[in-house]
């Protein structure tokens, strides 16, 4: 038996930094140093920073085709391709057929049914936090609201995760505003906050954002919307070419650049025309990189392993195109049609639960803004 | 291209148990160490790395005759890297020292990354003993820390 190795802190460090969430947490009990090391901020920073320059792998929602037709999260792996594990939602036993998942980012992922519950939860640690529900909209007596859209992400000023969700507020049955609720996880509250949206959503696109360094974006009329998490403000970036009519875009991310994919909506061999904005937010660097099909696909769900575009077919099967070499794969094997969701997916030993925030929480929701 | 073959300089490494190898220059200065020694001017015929013995130095200087070689592609490399890491432990663990003291990120790197893949089913008591490390905990501290995730003990490998 091999043994006596007196390794520096700073190389155990990096040994530890590249193992698996399931390592580590067994690995809390070896030693007291081991223990606070694991569970330090640095080093959870520090494992997330190395699982960053890893392909990601990919978080995909789809029903399954038995009878409950019920919504299951499904991890794929990327060298693999195969199914890593079925995430469970233990908060959702009563309604799953209306789950969504708003965001997935540093491991931690967002989930809402319809916009009334979410939930944050962490697959890895298996840590798991209900929000608290969200405050219902003061209204006028003809007006009525439903869930437009959500979004989950990371405040890189902060260090905080906030969740945005978006109604839309109807008078008389036309649509008049637009509310926005924000959530921080650090105080555990919602708040409104006063934003204007510059251009519309279109009913046509799957509002699935791309978070992308502090930002959010969304699919929008003739434009793209982005949502700045921290400075809490929307903008947003013009589309390479103006989309034609019965055309729709989905927005992803190739390689860390924002990419919209353009197709035509009701084709059933569909072309897609991939735009690729080399340099953020310089409109000019849009670039058309790929056009490829026709292809037998429902819809594009986003980009996977640098240059792999996962898609659904019109039958709710996930395949995997590869841009290189233009060949097709089937993953998963069950699936009822439409909505497919597809996020990617890096595990991490991130804590939901702060430490500090016990004791606001104890005393209800409404008091621990001002405590913290 | 080269159009002259004249003049490759050499640099003469001298390891632990005295013993010397000569190397091309451009092979050496992976090693960050050495080649701020160079740089430093303070290395003069022969530098001295009283870190690494000539067992240990053999095997580094194959990996960085490798590496330096451009004209290698990206897969072979990684074929290199993956074959060059099947040694025992105890080796690893030697490489992983000497190219701390010497500064070869990348060789670090593929070291760390196969002592995590071998460490990453076993048990923490396989931890301790290959890591020379005291359970400083109490039997309950352990008990009650295992039993906040119990289920990260499932699968693990018999020692």
């Amino acid at each position: 038996m091999e043994s006596f190795y007196v390794v520096p802190e700073d190389v155990e460090k990096e040994i530890l930094s590249r193992l698996t969430v399931k390592s580590l947490l067994r690995f809390k009990c070896v030693c007291k140093s081991w223990h606070v090391l694991i569970e330090s901020q640095t080093f959870i920073d520090f494992h997330l920073s190395k699982a960053a320059t890893e392909e990601d792998n990919c978080l995909v929602l789809h029903r399954r085709r038995d009878f409950t037709k019920e919504y299951v999260a499904s991890v794929l792996c990327t060298q693999t391709l195969s199914l890593l594990v079925d995430l469970e939602f233990p908060y959702f036993e009563d309604n799953k057929m209306g789950i969504s998942i708003v965001g997935s980012c540093n491991g931690l992922v967002c989930l809402c049914d319809n916009g009334h519950l979410f939930a944050v939860f962490n697959p890895a640690t298996r840590e798991f936090k209900a929000l608290p529900i969200l405050p219902s909209a003061s209204l006028l007596p003809n007006e009525e609201f439903d869930f437009k859209a959500a979004a989950f992400g990371y405040d890189p000023i902060t260090k905080d995760y906030k969740v945005l969700q978006i109604s839309s507020i109807f008078n008389r049955h036309r649509l008049d505003h637009y509310l926005f609720q924000i959530y921080t996880l650090s105080t555990n509250t919602w708040r409104e906050i006063d934003a204007a949206m510059p251009a519309y959503f279109d009913e046509m696109y799957p509002l699935i954002n791309t978070y992308r360094k502090g930002v959010h974006h969304w699919p929008a009329y003739e434009a793209i919307l982005s949502f700045d998490i921290n400075r809490e403000v929307f903008g947003t970036i013009k589309l390479p070419t103006p989309t034609p009519p019965w055309h729709n875009q989905t927005l992803s991310l190739l390689n860390g650049s924002l990419a919209t994919i353009i197709y035509h909506l009701e084709a059933r061999c569909k072309s897609f025309d991939i735009w690729v904005m080399k340099e953020y937010g310089v409109e000019s660097s849009w670039t058309k990189q790929y056009t490829i099909g026709p292809l037998a696909i429902e819809m594009p769900l986003g980009f996977w392993k640098g240059g792999e575009l996962l898609m659904e077919t019109r039958k709710g099967k996930l395949i995997l195109y590869d841009l290189h070499t233009r060949k097709t794969k089937r993953l998963l094997g069950h699936g009822h049609p439409r909505p497919l969701q597809f996020y990617t997916y890096v595990e991490s030993l991130v804590l939901i639960k702060n430490k500090n925030q016990d004791v606001p929480r104890l005393l209800g929701h409404q008091n621990s803004a001002h405590l913290m | 291209m080269a159009t002259t073959t004249t003049e490759t300089k050499m640099l003469t490494l001298c390891t632990s148990d005295k013993q010397q190898f000569q190397i091309e220059e451009t092979i050496a200065l992976q090693a960050v160490t050495i080649r701020n020694m160079v740089e430093d001017e303070c290395a003069s015929n022969v530098i001295p790395l009283p870190n690494v013995n000539s067992k240990i130095m053999i095997q580094i200087i194959e990996y960085l005759k490798k590496h330096v070689d451009s004209s290698v592609s990206k897969e072979d490399m990684e074929k290199f890297d993956s074959a060059f890491v099947e040694k025992k432990l105890s080796e690893i663990f030697d490489i992983i020292l000497a190219a701390n003291y010497l500064n070869i990120k990348n060789l670090l790197d593929i070291c760390c990354q196969r002592v995590a893949d071998v460490m990453k089913n076993k048990s923490p008591e396989w931890v301790r003993r290959t890591f020379n490390i005291v359970n400083d905990f109490t039997a309950e501290e352990e008990a009650k820390i295992r039993k906040e995730h119990e289920w990260a003990f499932e699968g693990v490998d018999e020692d």
